[in-house]
């Protein structure tokens, strides 16, 4: 049993070193080469946790193999345009000026249903509105519609907002959050001085945001 | 850049692991090849004393490599050659030279099977 643990343990560490490796682009949306990386490292590191007569080393050879692969691939499908449409595959227009392209559709497979169930999912409920709407390689569409059909933003009515500065989370739980401060560019002094102005302490609050331009938000810890 | 570096000295990693593992493998197939052919000689002359000193011998020569072989092959193979090699000397104590023959037959084709899963072949790709 406490092999068992062990290896699990390993294999964990292991498979999270290899997840890391990949990138941040392998936990969000994937490509389809990507999605086969991932089911395979799954499928692979399972194997020497379920036998235990398989070396580890095997599991974790063949998990790494597959991260060399994908990195390499990935650095090649940076510098050619034909390695990343062969791994990736390409985007495919599936709606024009309001006209679904059955060539397209027949080509990726798709009903026009499916497609008016993806705009609808996209808040598009009417396809005479869309001007382009492209499937792309990770299986998501992709709507631009037409002008008259596009929601009116500041710049179209001559509204001049107020920027907005991102609030970062400067206290959490009663730290400091070194990265926050760092980026806001002020000292940690500085964040103890403004919770003294409301009569806190860093350890007495919950979560503390800021932005660039000094607005706050204070969530004191609750009294157990 | 960084990421195709770490994948670099991943490679090189897994590449030594390989080489490490297949030449510690071929080496103790080597010696223990030599030590079964030994165990053979010592039978098929009828010196059973010489096949269970030889039998001993080769023990715990397999006793001696075989945990550092568990790191690069699988485990049941390792277990079959343990229970093999654990055999002879009870078969030459019993001065049973068939069944001590038949074992060194076994063991000998385990041994094989060992080399084979640690070299490169082009059937062993499929």
């Amino acid at each position: 049993m406490i092999v068992t643990i062990l290896r699990t343990a390993v294999l964990y560490l292991f498979v999270t070193l290899a997840i890391r490796l990949m990138g941040k682009r392998q936990i969000g949306e994937m490509q389809p080469n990507e999605l086969v990386v991932t089911l395979l490292i799954s499928e692979i590191a399972a194997i020497p946790l379920q036998d235990n007569t398989q070396p580890v080393l095997n599991g974790v050879v063949a998990v790494f193999v597959l991260v060399i692969l994908e990195i390499g691939v990935s650095a090649l499908a940076l510098k050619s345009f034909h390695v990343r449409k062969f791994m990736s595959g390409a985007s495919v227009l599936l709606v024009r000026d309001g006209v679904p392209d059955q060539k397209a559709l027949r080509r990726v497979r798709m009903t026009v249903l499916d497609l008016i169930e993806l705009l609808r999912a996209q808040n598009v409920f009417d396809i005479a509105t869309v001007a382009f709407a492209v499937l792309e390689v990770n299986g998501g569409l992709s709507v631009l519609l037409k002008s008259p059909d596009q929601p009116a933003t500041a710049r179209d009515v001559g509204a001049k907002p107020e920027s907005d500065g991102l609030p970062l989370p400067v206290v959490s739980d009663g730290k400091l959050v070194p990265d926050s401060v760092r980026a806001l560019q002020i000292a940690p002094a500085a964040v103890e001085k403004l919770l003294a102005d409301d009569g806190l302490t860093v350890d007495r609050v919950f979560l503390m945001t800021l932005d660039r331009y000094g607005n706050r938000r204070i969530v004191p810890k609750e009294v157990p | 850049m960084r990421r195709l570096l770490a994948a670099g000295c991943l490679l090189l990693c897994i590449a030594a692991a390989c080489l490490c593992g297949a030449l510690s493998t071929r080496a103790a197939c080597d010696r223990l090849d030599d030590l079964v052919a030994a165990c053979r000689a010592a039978c098929e002359a009828g010196d059973l004393p010489r096949a269970a000193a030889a039998a001993r011998a080769l023990e715990a020569d397999w006793d001696a490599r075989k945990e550092s072989l568990a790191v690069f092959v699988n485990h049941g193979v390792l277990d079959e050659i343990d229970a093999a090699t654990a055999l002879l000397e009870p078969y030459a104590a019993a001065k049973d030279a068939a069944l001590y023959r038949g074992e060194c037959k076994r063991l000998q084709t385990l041994l094989d099977r060992l080399r084979a899963d640690a070299s490169l072949r082009w059937h062993s790709l499929f």
